[in-house]
């Protein structure tokens, strides 16, 4: 079977002297949910970048859907959500997500009314981003980039600049909106709770040059938390993760 | 104090502070007529002053339009074609730093006592800050917002419409306070050098016939427009800000 997406030997350079991804090659699964996981510098958003058709590699190829990611996002399967939620201002929250539908072609205000009620945002729909909390407008970001039905969900550290307390909260609902999709999902992320919560498997990435470590399968049954907490054996899967990750991190220093 | 009190108790001490300069400067009326001289000009003159206010406000509005019309095509442009503002900038920088006065001089000898060079003046006063303003608001746009329109595979068109124009349309609503109050101290300064019509005519003709009562009368028509224009600026602003969600003060 062609696997979703097919990262074959990728360098990125962005100097002579700098290679920031080196000889990366990386098989994702239809339906998986794949994180990139690292310390900074590492390449990890590079390698997203490179996914999503947002960079072209400099050496080496990426298949998505088995064409290229610019293909991919020409047949609009490509949905992308940043750290910094990408919602234009002067648009409400239903005007937000409407913006794909506008944009791919099939502009249906239910359609993405329907989503934002899916999301918890029923109430907030008229609502502008500046008066949405960043729980919420990262809720409508997701919700941006999901209304269009993708095959693949791009997520760059979504809940990174949300404080603790909502970024577990936001972890657990994006678990359940992953559950009910079971879209093919790449993830870059700087917490390794989020990362054993939500993954099928963890990449591990290692720097100076950015390089795949290791790759980690999670093999907890899902879903992961639920109102009497996490599956027996998650506090295990993050404490391994973790020490996988000290290991590999630690040797290049800080 | 509000917005809204400040200006009111300014509008209120103008007149307050002319009668007390009319009456202890010692000055003769025909250098400084007191407010009911004036008043008296702005009623029995009114259908000469009004011909001559029409003359620069349509003056000041067609310049005006002229310049949005030139300036945002360019920012568009520039915005498009990266290459080009490279070859723009050097020109804008030159020209924008010209002071217009003496450009007004040439456009005489050049153009006569026609409405070109009025037009050009007013365009010239208007065009810059639109440009600039665009400019800046066109490059504003959050590059999160350019990459999810990438993904979606956005079109030119879609991308600027729904992204780069909402991003730059406050600073473009933040240069018409000063372009199109602009407009009509372009059209005045122009009608200086080369109109036998408008505001600017009348207050050379008022100077050289000593007539202080009609160069203020004319000086208060050009400040109600020029305040006119600014307020109406605020206005159309506050309510695009207000469409968008966010309470403006004042």
């Amino acid at each position: 079977m062609v696997p979703a997406i097919q990262c074959r030997g990728v360098t990125r350079r962005f100097t002579p002297e700098r290679d920031v991804l080196r000889d990366v090659s990386l098989e994702i699964a239809e339906g998986e949910f794949v994180t990139l996981i690292g310390a900074s510098g590492c390449g990890k958003t590079t390698l997203l970048r490179v996914i999503a058709g947002l960079d072209d590699p400099t050496v080496g190829s990426v298949r998505v859907f088995g064409g290229t990611p610019a293909e991919a996002c020409a047949r609009r399967e490509v949905g992308v959500a940043f750290q910094r939620p990408a919602l234009v201002p002067s648009r409400t929250a239903l005007g937000n997500v409407h913006l794909t539908l506008e944009v791919t072609g099939r502009p249906d205000l239910a359609a993405a009314r329907r989503v934002l009620e899916e999301f918890g945002l029923g109430e907030s729909v008229d609502r502008f981003p500046h008066q949405l909390s960043g729980g919420m407008q990262q809720r409508v970001n997701i919700a941006c980039a999901l209304v269009h039905t993708p095959r693949l969900l791009v997520l760059d550290e979504p809940f990174g600049a949300l404080d603790e307390l909502t970024r577990e909260t936001m972890t657990e609902w994006l678990a359940g909106v992953w559950e009910r999709t079971r879209l093919t999902s790449v993830l870059v992320t700087h917490s390794v709770e989020e990362a054993v919560l939500l993954s099928d498997r963890v990449v591990i990435l290692d720097r100076n040059p950015g390089r795949i470590a290791e790759i980690v399968p999670v093999g907890l049954p899902r879903p992961r938390t639920g109102p009497s907490g996490p599956v027996e054996g998650f506090d295990e899967a993050v404490r391994s993760l973790r020490s996988r990750l000290r290991a590999i991190v630690g040797k290049g220093g800080p | 104090m509000s917005h809204r009190r400040g200006y009111l108790l300014m509008l209120l001490s103008v007149p307050l502070v002319w009668i007390l300069a009319v009456r202890f400067a010692g000055l003769p009326t025909l250098t400084l007529p007191p407010p009911t001289l004036v008043l008296k000009v702005l009623a029995e003159e009114r259908m000469e002053l009004l011909a001559h206010t029409l003359v620069t406000v349509g003056e000041a509005l067609l310049g005006y339009f002229l310049a949005n019309v030139l300036a945002l095509g360019l920012a568009v442009l520039i915005r498009q074609a990266r290459g080009l503002e490279a070859f723009v900038t050097p020109w804008t920088v030159v020209l924008k730093n010209i002071p217009f006065v003496t450009i007004a001089s040439i456009l005489t000898i050049t153009l006569g006592d026609t409405l070109a060079p009025k037009l050009i003046i007013v365009v010239l006063v208007c065009f810059f800050p639109i440009l600039a303003n665009v400019s800046k608001g066109l490059n504003a746009v959050d590059p999160v917002m350019i990459d999810r329109m990438r993904t979606l595979n956005a079109s030119r068109w879609d991308r600027f419409l729904k992204v780069e124009w909402p991003a730059a349309l406050p600073y473009y609503m933040a240069a018409h306070e000063i372009a199109f109050t602009g407009s009509i101290l372009g059209a005045i300064i122009a009608e200086w050098f080369f109109a036998r019509k408008g505001l600017g005519f009348l207050i050379i003709r008022a100077t050289t016939e000593y007539r202080a009562d009609r160069l203020y009368a004319v000086t208060l028509i050009a400040s109600v427009l020029a305040v006119g224009a600014y307020a109406l600026c605020r206005a159309v602003e506050r309510h695009l800000m207000r469409r968008r969600g966010i309470v403006g003060e004042g």
